[in-house]
């Protein structure tokens, strides 16, 4: 069994209780409040191998966070089931804890009052780390994140950067099998975002880490994932490769934009193309989107026969492009 | 799995004074808000004492319950509500994590949730009211002439710590139902103010409150049952073994009751 972790149709409902925003409103929800039941996962399926580094994307709500919290043992699935390492993560919440390291980008892991370098030792000893290990995790991370240099101030007195580097080195000081990163890069600086994925790299290729990664940042997904998950509304819509999702949603992404040298009524192509290019026209500008089966090379002959054109560019498909594609399904 | 657990055990054990000073070591900076608290609470326990007094200046006795006896059930009953001040502080905090839904951090960690939340927070204020308790007791104990043998004592310090174990189970309980209403500060206040009625011996009340003091909310456990064994008034089985069924029966409610709560946990969006 190579499955770190195994997600068979998982679900996670919310009950949210609606509240009248008037005096009445509120006064009634007092006897009989007003349910609503908010399906934020829904029938979720995956697997994902030891060592694999899996980009987990989708829009704002839809239900990444809830996943990972429900394979970090936070919340109980509605139904259906999870294991991670083997194990059941909401009835095994300790066994896990000691498996797993997470990262939540918009909220710290941390002790806000207390200095970095208390804050590892308070890990040290509540993941009951063996001395040797920690050391050379200390050690490793503060070289690496540089965090030596703002190791004795609190965290609440760190910068988003600073911090970060500080929350990801927290998450693999007991040698997690597992690292959970939900938005580890939001608001951070480009040079920090460099820096971080790098190490993250870096931990998954040296230490064999299982990665599990969410983002709104297509470039984290493009330069670390080996593969992708998709869900929007809850449910999965693509699992699979880089190359895949390019190939299933790029397919009418890619553009040849050219501007004409005298104005043409219309813009004719040949036949057989017809079916596969738009063509969005504005006084001498022209758009064409195109997608297989038609080539570039095959395009642009067509064009260059029949007008005269002044200058011309050609776009391949953008990965915010796909990813916006898949969201739409 | 016995030493298993075991290990467990110590592990806490030792854990928790590693983190009670980490959360001391930021509060105890407020020098003054601690020797304020500490007065504070030595003040409200006195006050409440003198009410006694004044009460005792005219009638000898009530229900079967002399002015020095009353000072031990007061005095216990101080003890208590300082060690749950002391320790237990935590609970009030549970709201506040469910609501932020910064359970979850608690929750990502290799540690029990309670320990955590426990550990987390811990007020040194309830000193105050422990050592005036203390102080009563042992006033009440000499006035009485009863002799402080060593079972005396060690059956006194068992009856105090499942005494704090029960009112932190009752609180525990309440600061559970956070989970559904989101604010449970109305509902632990409340239960704060019932406690009251244990600073005195519950046979001073109606009978209805009596049982209601015994067998729902069950504060009488915590002072009048162990005080009147101590103090040789009664010694029927529910006096000396009330406390401890008492406490276990509440432990584990409060236990399966938080971790039914933790199965209905939703988290905060984001």
């Amino acid at each position: 069994m190579t499955n770190v972790i195994d997600a068979e149709h998982l679900s996670k409902d919310y009950v949210v209780n609606l509240k009248g925003s008037s005096l009445k409103g509120m006064v009634r929800s007092l006897f009989h409040s007003e349910k609503k039941i908010v399906h934020a996962v829904q029938d979720l399926s995956f697997t994902i191998e030891q060592g694999d580094f899996v980009g987990f994307i989708g829009p704002n709500g839809a239900g990444k966070s809830t996943s990972i919290k429900m394979l970090s043992g936070i919340l109980q699935p509605t139904s259906g089931k999870v294991t991670v390492c083997g194990l059941d993560p909401a009835k095994k919440r300790i066994q896990n804890a000691m498996n797993v390291g997470a990262v939540f980008g918009q909220k710290t892991q941390l002790w806000w009052d207390l200095p970095v370098r208390e804050t590892f030792e308070v890990l040290r000893r509540m993941y009951c780390i063996p001395d040797d290990v920690y050391q050379k995790n200390v050690k490793e991370f503060m070289d690496y994140l540089g965090i030596e240099a703002f190791a004795d101030q609190a965290v609440r007195q760190l910068s988003l950067g600073q911090r970060m580097r500080a929350e990801i080195a927290a998450s693999l000081l007991h040698d997690p099998k597992v690292l959970f990163l939900d938005e580890p890069t939001i608001g951070l600086d480009v040079n920090v975002k460099v820096s971080l994925r790098e190490f993250i790299k870096k931990i998954n290729k040296e230490r064999g880490v299982t990665v599990l990664l969410t983002t709104h940042d297509m470039q984290d997904i493009e330069q670390l994932a080996r593969r992708l998950i998709v869900i929007n509304h809850g449910e999965k819509v693509f699992n699979g490769s880089m190359e895949e999702l390019t190939k299933r949603y790029a397919g009418q992404l890619r553009s040849f934009r050219f501007t004409l040298q005298e104005d043409a009524e219309k813009i004719e192509l040949p036949e057989r193309m017809v079916p596969y290019c738009s063509i969005t026209k504005d006084g001498l500008h022209v758009t064409i989107q195109y997608g297989d089966p038609v080539e570039v090379t095959d395009l642009t002959a067509a064009l260059l026969g029949k007008y005269k054109l002044a200058d011309m560019e050609i776009k391949g498909p953008q990965i915010d492009d796909i990813v916006m594609a898949a969201y739409q399904g | 799995m016995a030493v298993k657990g075991l290990k467990r055990f110590w592990f806490y054990i030792s854990l928790f004074p590693y983190f009670v000073s980490r959360s001391v070591q930021s509060r105890m900076s407020y020098r003054a808000d601690f020797i304020l608290g500490v007065i504070a609470s030595m003040l409200r326990q006195s006050l409440g004492f003198i009410f006694i007094w004044a009460v005792f200046r005219g009638i000898p006795e009530i229900n079967g319950w002399n002015f020095n006896q009353m000072t031990f059930v007061y005095g216990m009953q101080a003890i208590t509500l300082g060690i749950n001040e002391f320790l237990f502080a935590g609970t009030w905090a549970v709201g506040g994590y469910i609501q932020e839904g910064s359970l979850d951090r608690l929750l990502l960690r290799p540690v029990g949730t309670m320990f955590s939340i426990l550990s987390a927070d811990v007020t040194l204020h309830g000193l105050g009211a422990a050592a005036l308790g203390l102080a009563l007791c042992i006033l009440s104990l000499r006035r009485l002439h009863i002799a402080v043998t060593i079972g005396l004592v060690l059956y006194w310090i068992f009856s105090i710590a499942c005494g704090a174990l029960i009112y932190f189970s009752i609180n525990m309980v309440c600061a559970t139902t956070a989970f559904w209403i989101t604010d449970s500060s109305a509902v632990m206040m409340l239960v704060q103010n019932v406690s009251e009625f244990s600073k005195y011996p519950v046979s001073i009340y109606k009978k209805w409150l009596q049982i209601f003091l015994t067998f729902v909310i069950p504060f009488a456990f915590t002072s009048t049952f162990p005080a009147a064994f101590i103090l040789g008034l009664h010694r029927e089985v529910i006096y000396w073994l009330g406390p401890v069924t008492a406490a276990v029966i509440c432990v584990t409610i409060a236990y399966l009751f938080w971790r039914f709560a933790l199965t209905k946990y939703q988290s905060a969006g984001g």
